[in-house]
């Protein structure tokens, strides 16, 4: 197996679905990787699934969401019962298994929308940050469910995504206007609430997501407005930084940029951690949780 | 469970208003399904009363009883919340034409067992009632003669209540709360004095006068009440009773007392638009709490708040650019379009309203389909009418219901109403004289509320002194005691003739009426055979010959009392006459009818053969028919034959 | 089983007047008091349990929660019947996955967590159907279980008090409630009350009426004042009426400003709340935001104010206080800080019944 290869498929999935998550696509590919690549052992099968975790890695697409996807598969495929002698009947009952995973998955971003839903009240302001399919797909089920709302999006550089969601928004009918990252402060007296995704959760139950989420919690927190985060359950990570220095490079920096060995503290930083003092509630497809309620979660699993 | 019979506290709704102020709503349903902030009115009075601990609720209706007997069967189909504890029965009457009939049905039929609960339909209130009767008995303990404790609420001098009601002025005494003067005065009278009997103030050593109340139509009352009504035939009113009772109170051996309800607790009658539009406004605020707008329905919170005391039904649908100022409640499935204006207005179920419209201290019913560009201002719309585009609708409009307004209108202060014929609008009328709407602005220059300016009729009270003049309807000729003295001998004798009552009694009740009514004898006469004629049973049977006779025979007694001399026998047949060109049923039967008389022997020859030169005379237009021909043919022929055979 | 939109068909109609009867006691007023309330839910839930024809646990299920749905569409204001029918849902959950015995890799707990993700476990919807047993004798069991809990809950609150309420301490409370007035007398009457005057004056000032011939010092203060005096406070215990999900707080209007002012003068804060206060609605459900009270304790009607037109009297019914102004809630179970409020909701209800 080659790391081109599966790079390959990853990015085409990334590439041809615009609506698919990075962490949807890597488990997509690590399933295609388990159906393609045929091995006689399960040491050989995770170790390819490894490799195959590497190369996705180094695509130069976000690493939070890969990371903890891919960890939560080979979490998945290390529980799975495999007592039978045939490696076949073992591989076919991973993928039946993977398929159904991955079939939850995609299920989740429509259950945390409707979650959310309540909490769109009728003639709020909502302020989001950057571009999030999940925000996107709460807000547009709100618009069709006939509520009145008005958002605001930060434009969000260095990429500029702030601005295809404001088009998704109004192609959706919502009334959404942009606005600069630094009038964050400026807007944040009119909003009534802050309504973020994320790219991963750490179990402190804070959030690593787009940078500028950490002034915008800290500017919510101080006006009093609640901070709600849409995500789905596949992006905890068991991670626990103490302050924006602890997030791993690989988090922060883009691949490219890390190998072609630059001076990083003269980088620009794609992510930023933002502890859970600064957040309210997290909607995601296991329910509405506390930040406190993050670690619960993860530890349940892992121990 | 063992219902004690006798503890459980009983209540009488009354179901009429008996007058017309809100005509033409009022036509067509019942005042009792009047939906007030979308709740009809009966079911404000019905949980208010099953609050307060009440376990008997006797409803008595005056018109379109089927309509509400088939309500309240539907809402204890529907498991509503009075129906638990609560036994109500309705009571239909079609002879009653004002208050005071109905209490002397009740002390007819016996009904009410001990002491009672009166109130109006257009009562909403969130009183303990149970309490107040306990109260109510203890007086009666201490005053064998306590005959009603008469409920008021205290509110401001300005308040809607009183300035576009009648206002009272109450002198009690201030330790027993005995009512000692009561005086009720026309909307904006210009009275700025009154004059307090000397012995109201010698006899009591502290005398509270009372300017501000608001009538809220309770009244607590003593098992003595229904034969007060009884015995005082003049008593119409709860208005004429307070007066009777003050002014005679030796004779009649009865007290009024009243009481004035606690801090947070809320009563107000709906008299007239104005009032109306007042308790309207009240219930959206809350003041009735627990009666809200949701009263009646077992699913509460249905509805969003969204401030300034802005309600809508969860499944109404509002564009993102209309907009709702204040005071306002949309119902279920209502769709409002785009750059509407809503304030102060209550719109009801399944509307649609378009585009630019402008809705301002309005109320609109279900089902109502307004078009764009409209302004409806200070009026009425009722169920299933549409408003076509561009009207201005303004100035205290009533609209019935299923009316279709023509596009580009213009409706200041009119009535329309649906014509049975062609179900197109008709203008009943507009801008008279008597019936006009108000814009009153309290100070401010707002147009606040419907205003109602109309003179009371005389059937309010014959105590006080209004001018008799009535509301003009179109067509009246008959002056209204005789219409009525007729409609209650045709009452007697069908009630009669259906229960096989004595002749006499009939005679009784005839004569009695009478005398209430002032009618003279020959008129009398005329009447009673007039009503023989025109009995119910006679327009449904289809042999309404026989039905006849049989009626003749029946009543013999009865007719031969009143049809004695010749004088009389002209009246009967000038009666007949009259009926046979009035009534239907009888098109074409005078001959018969004259036969029947005849072989009964109420009328003798000689009087038929001068009534027909009379109405030959005359012309009149039975003169030519067959059958009274023949019938005179065959007279001369039996008369020349007993000529012959003498 | 994924809740649906049941309709009554789903309950007989004797069920129907049964719950018809609960709820015009309560409009009543005949029946008062969440404690109160709670145990006739359990009665009136318990008897429908036992007199429904089909015992498995879909029926009894689909049962119970039309019941619940029905008197909460009826009084939607009372949260304590809601909390009532999800510990009775959940209770039947309970027995039913106790005797299935399905998959050998029974996973605890109930509703979604990461682990049940992993697992992929197919039944994971913790399925009630194909149910052959009769569920109504365990049931039995633990409803009475729950109704000792029910009955026991005030003394157990009350038996807290020895511990968090010292001598020489100034206590302030807010408006009058028969739990923390239980609760103050069960504490060592040494230290001193300050009672603030909650939206029914009338009702505060017998409470302390009660609690000064009780022994306790007592200091009655308008609730304009609370700021003033917070700064010689130790401690603030107040009642709620409901404990949210996030460990926010649903109490009687007023209460807001007496939780902030505690903050600001960093007072801890005790919440009294019993499990069955404990709810897993969230704070923005406008519905109890937006209750009102009648206005007449805000402007009375008499007043000239209330004749014009424009002027607009509003009496909220609820407060809301959030999670970070409390500092403890005191339950049955002991002390739980707001952040674990979600982990004492996970044992009580099934998710699946979070919406009723």
């Amino acid at each position: 197996m080659k790391k081109e290869e599966v790079q390959e498929i990853f990015l085409k999935i990334m590439k041809e679905e615009e609506d698919v998550s990075a962490g949807v696509a890597a488990i997509r590919t690590l399933l295609s990787v388990i159906e393609n690549y045929k091995v006689t052992t399960v040491r050989e099968l995770d170790l390819n699934m490894q490799l195959a975790v590497e190369a996705m890695k180094h695509c130069d697409q976000p690493v939070t969401a890969i990371s903890s996807g891919c960890e939560l598969f080979m979490r998945f495929i290390t529980f799975a019962k495999l007592d039978f002698t045939d490696f076949e009947e073992c591989e076919q009952i991973m993928l039946q298994r993977g398929n159904i995973f991955l079939n939850t998955l995609l299920e989740a971003r429509g259950k945390v929308a409707k979650q959310a839903m309540p909490f769109i009240t009728d003639g709020c302001k909502i302020l989001t940050h950057s571009r999030s399919r999940v925000v996107l797909q709460a807000m547009l089920e709100a618009a069709k469910a006939n509520k009145r709302f008005e958002v605001y999006v930060t434009m969000s550089c260095p990429d500029n995504s702030g601005e295809l969601m404001h088009k998704q928004l109004v192609a959706g009918g919502v009334d959404a206007t942009l606005i600069l990252d630094s009038a964050v402060g400026y807007i944040m007296e009119q909003v009534d609430i802050v309504m973020i995704g994320a790219e991963g959760v750490t179990e402190s139950g804070g959030i690593i997501n787009k940078i500028g989420t950490y002034l915008l919690g800290m500017a919510a927190l101080e006006l009093k407005k609640p901070v709600y985060v849409l995500t789905e359950s596949f992006k905890f990570s068991r991670i626990y930084p103490l302050d924006q220095q602890d997030l791993p490079k690989e988090f922060k920096y883009l691949s490219s940029v890390l190998k072609s060995g630059k001076d990083l503290t003269k980088e620009h930083p794609l992510v930023d951690y933002t502890p859970p003092a600064y957040i309210t509630l997290l909607f995601t497809d296991l329910g509405i949780l506390t930040p406190s309620a993050v670690s619960d979660e993860l530890i349940k699993l892992y121990l | 469970m063992e219902i004690d019979k006798e503890n459980v506290v009983q209540a009488v709704v009354i179901m009429d208003t008996f007058n017309d102020h809100f005509n033409p709503i009022s036509k067509c349903k019942p005042m009792s399904l009047l939906p007030v902030a979308g709740v009809p009115l009966i079911n404000y009075i019905l949980e208010s009363l099953a609050h307060g601990g009440v376990g008997e609720v006797i409803l008595f209706c005056c018109q379109d009883g089927p309509t509400i007997k088939d309500y309240i069967r539907k809402s204890i189909e529907n498991k509503a919340i009075w129906s638990v504890t609560m036994d109500v029965q309705v009571m239909m009457s079609d002879s009653c034409q004002t208050m005071g009939d109905v209490m002397r049905e009740i002390d007819a039929a016996g009904l009410v067992r001990g002491y009672f609960i009166l109130a109006g339909v257009n009562t909403i209130t969130n009183i303990n009632f149970g309490a107040l009767l306990e109260q109510h008995k203890q007086l009666c303990k201490k005053d064998k003669g306590a005959a009603m404790t008469l409920v008021y609420k205290k509110v401001a001098w300005e308040h809607p209540l009183i300035g576009s009601d009648k206002p009272i002025f109450l002198a009690a005494d201030a330790n027993t709360n005995k009512v000692l003067m009561h005086h009720k005065y026309k909307p904006k009278s210009t009275e700025k004095s009154i004059s307090l009997p000397l012995e109201v103030v010698l006899n009591h050593s502290e005398v509270k006068l009372h300017h501000n109340l608001a009538d809220a139509n309770i009244a607590l009352c003593s098992p003595s009440v229904p034969p007060l009504f009884s015995d005082n035939f003049d008593f119409q009113t709860r208005d004429d009773f307070v007066h009777g009772i003050l002014i005679n109170e030796e004779i009649l051996a009865s007290s009024l007392y009243y009481t004035l309800l606690k801090g947070n607790q809320y009563a107000a009658a709906v008299t007239n638009w104005k009032t109306y539009q007042t308790v309207c406004r009240d219930v959206l605020h809350n003041w009735a709490y627990p009666l809200s707008f949701e009263t009646g329905s077992t699913e509460q919170n249905n509805y969003l708040f969204m401030g300034n005391h802005i309600f809508r039904e969860k499944s109404s649908t509002l564009s993102r650019s209309c907009s709702l100022i204040e005071d306002v409640l949309i119902g279920s499935q209502t769709h409002i379009n785009d750059n509407t204006v809503v304030s102060k207005s209550v719109i009801g179920k399944n509307c649609v309203i378009g585009n630019n419209v402008t809705i301002t201290g309005s109320h609109i019913m279900n089902n109502v389909v307004i078009k764009d560009n409209c302004k409806v201002l200070n009026s009425f719309i009722d169920e299933q009418c549409t408003i076509g585009e561009n009207s201005v609708i303004e100035n205290g409009t009533i609209i019935a219901s299923n009316v279709v307004v023509d596009a580009g209108s213009q409706l200041k202060g009119t009535l329309l109403e649906s014509s049975e014929v062609d179900k197109e609008k008709s203008l009943m009328k507009s801008t008279s004289e008597c019936t006009e709407w108000e814009n009153e602005s309290s100070g401010s220059g707002g147009d606040d509320f419907i205003g109602f300016e109309k003179s009371w009729s005389s059937s309010e009270s014959c105590y006080s002194s209004d001018g008799s003049d009535e509301s003009s309807l179109p067509d009246s000729p008959v002056p209204e005691d005789t219409n009525i003295f007729l409609q209650e001998v045709i009452d007697s004798l069908a009630r009669g003739y259906e229960e096989k009552l004595k002749n006499d009694y009939l005679i009784l009740e005839i004569n009695s009426s009478r005398y209430a009514y002032n009618i003279q004898l020959h008129e009398v006469n005329f009447f009673v055979v007039r009503a023989l004629l025109s009995m119910p049973v006679l327009a449904e049977n289809k042999n309404v010959l026989n039905t006849v006779k049989d009626i003749l025979k029946y009543f013999r007694p009865v007719l031969s009392n009143y049809i004695k001399t010749k004088s009389s026998i002209m009246d009967c047949l000038r009666a007949v006459e009259d009926s046979c060109i009035k009534c239907e049923w009888l098109d074409g039967k005078s001959g018969q009818v004259l036969h029947l008389l005849y072989e009964a022997d109420v009328v003798d020859e000689d009087s038929l053969i001068e009534w027909h030169k009379d109405l030959e005379e005359n012309e009149s237009p039975i003169a030519n028919q067959t059958s009274l021909v023949k019938f005179f043919d065959w007279l001369e022929e039996a008369s020349e034959e007993s000529d012959d055979s003498d | 089983m994924s809740p649906s939109k049941g309709s009554g068909k789903d309950l007989d109609d004797k069920f129907i007047d049964l719950i018809g009867k609960f709820v015009s006691d309560i409009k009543n007023g005949k029946l008062r008091g969440s404690n109160n309330i709670a145990l006739s839910m359990v009665t009136l839930l318990e008897t429908i349990i036992s007199d429904s024809q089909n015992a498995t646990a879909y029926e009894l299920c689909t049962a119970v929660r039309a019941a619940g749905r029905r008197v909460a569409a009826a009084l939607p204001h009372e949260l304590v019947a809601s909390n009532v029918t999800r510990r009775i849902l959940r209770a039947v959950r309970d027995e039913n996955r106790a005797h299935a015995n399905q998959v050998n890799q029974t996973v605890e707990g109930s509703g979604e967590s990461l682990q049940r993700l992993v697992l992929a476990a197919g039944a994971r919807r913790a399925t009630l159907g194909a149910a052959q047993h009769d569920l109504r004798e365990p049931l039995r069991d633990h409803i009475a279980e729950l109704r000792g809990e029910l009955e026991s809950s005030v003394s157990s609150v009350c038996g807290q008090a020895k511990e968090h309420v010292h001598g020489d301490e100034v206590i302030l409370t807010y408006g009058a409630s028969a739990l923390a007035e239980k609760f103050l007398r069960a504490a060592p009457r040494t230290y001193k009350l300050i009672l603030a005057e909650g939206p029914e004056t009338a009702e505060s000032h017998a409470m302390a009426h009660r609690l000064s011939t009780a022994g306790i010092s007592v200091t009655v203060v308008s609730s304009a004042s609370i700021y003033a005096v917070m700064s010689r406070v130790n401690k603030v215990v107040i009642s709620v009426s409901a404990a949210l999900g996030g460990g926010a707080v649903l109490a009687a209007a007023g209460l807001s400003a007496v939780t902030q002012a505690a903050r600001h003068y960093s007072v801890p804060v005790l919440a009294l709340a019993p499990l069955y206060k404990l709810c897993p609605v969230h704070a923005t459900d406008a519905s109890y935001f937006n209750a009102l009270a009648p206005p007449h304790s805000a402007l009375p009607y008499e007043r000239h104010e209330c004749a014009s037109d424009n002027v607009h009297v509003y009496a909220p019914m609820y407060d809301f206080a959030p999670p970070d102004h409390i500092t403890l809630f005191i339950t049955n179970l002991g002390g739980s800080s707001p952040s674990y409020m979600y982990r004492l909701l996970s044992e009580l209800y099934d998710p699946n019944d979070y919406n009723l």
